[in-house]
């Protein structure tokens, strides 16, 4: 008997111990359960993000506590905080020398739009002036649970790359 | 007399807060009362800071003693249109990157310095000295 795959959905199907799939789907499904972030801050967005890999938050419930002291080995890049013209260059850096597939989350309203400090002669507004982001996560700082929500979202960008498309501001 | 009290009199120092003991020096001068003040037991240079007033540029040293248990801050004014002062490198190493830092935000020119270079500030407003008020802000708002 021919098992229609649109008849079941497949999280029943998984309860059931029977797996359907395409060998791109279940790589991607275990991408999206193990993103490991590089080993970066910028400002204060960083200590938020550095309590949320701790025991009361916990980011390791999810997998994604490997924090990577090498860009080469990290699928995900938090830009967690103010980015100065200065600093605008290193962070395009890090973000090239990670190996594809990678993920960009634009942590804080720094991150996003250059929050308080957009007047400012020293700071660039928004991380998607110079590189792709995948999710933004608003808040100054965002709670720990926003993070984790916002890797949550990664997750489903992730484990669905067909559905989403990634945009620079200027597109 | 305290030492210190002698050597600002010497090179005619004006007192304008006894509490903070804050003294103004003349900008000729400037480099030898410090230089005094250091063999007098200042052996630390804390902060190296400028001010912009209307009129001025004060660049200004705060001292401090391994062995007193006093702060010291000297002003000193300059020219606002071409503001240079003697580096003071040569007695405080930490005064190498505070002077280049003065030099990127208020534009003043430290004479004899190792290497007066930008050291803070980004490409686009070297030279245009961000910190004095004049200076107009671009903003890169969208």
């Amino acid at each position: 008997m021919a098992v229609n795959n649109d008849m079941f959905d497949k999280d029943e199907l998984i309860k059931e111990n029977i797996i359907l799939t395409s060998l791109d789907t279940i790589i991607n499904w275990g991408r999206s359960w193990s993103l490991w972030p590089v080993t970066f801050g910028l400002a204060c967005c960083a200590i938020e993000m550095i309590g949320t890999t701790q025991s009361r938050f916990d980011i390791s419930r999810f997998g994604y506590e490997v924090f990577r002291p090498s860009p080469r080995q990290a699928d995900v890049i938090i830009i967690s905080g103010t980015i100065t013209k200065k600093m605008a260059p290193a962070v395009k850096t890090i973000y090239e020398q990670m190996a594809e597939p990678k993920w960009v989350i634009a942590m804080g309203n720094c991150a996003i739009s250059g929050g308080p400090f957009v007047d400012s002669y020293a700071v660039v507004p928004g991380a998607d002036t110079f590189m792709p982001v995948d999710v933004y996560i608003p808040g100054c700082p965002p709670r720990p649970e926003a993070l984790l929500y916002g890797f949550l979202q990664l997750k489903e960008k992730a484990a669905n790359p067909k559905k989403f498309r990634r945009l620079m501001r200027n597109d | 007399m305290i030492e210190y009290e002698k050597v600002l009199a010497d090179f005619s120092a004006s007192i304008i807060d006894g509490v903070d003991k804050t003294y103004a020096v003349d900008r000729e001068k400037a480099f030898q009362a410090l230089s005094q003040l250091k063999l007098n037991g200042f052996d630390l240079l804390t902060n190296l800071t400028a001010l912009d007033y209307p009129d001025k540029i004060q660049c200004v040293y705060f001292l401090q003693s391994y062995d007193l248990p006093i702060r010291l801050i000297i002003k000193v004014d300059l020219d606002r249109t071409k503001p240079n002062i003697d580096s003071v490198t040569s007695l405080w190493s930490s005064a190498n990157w505070m002077e280049r830092e003065a030099y990127d935000m208020f534009g003043i020119v430290f004479n004899n310095h190792p290497k007066l270079d930008y050291i803070l500030i980004p490409e686009e407003v070297q030279g245009k000295s961000p910190l004095r008020k004049d200076f107009i802000v671009e903003s890169s708002r969208r």
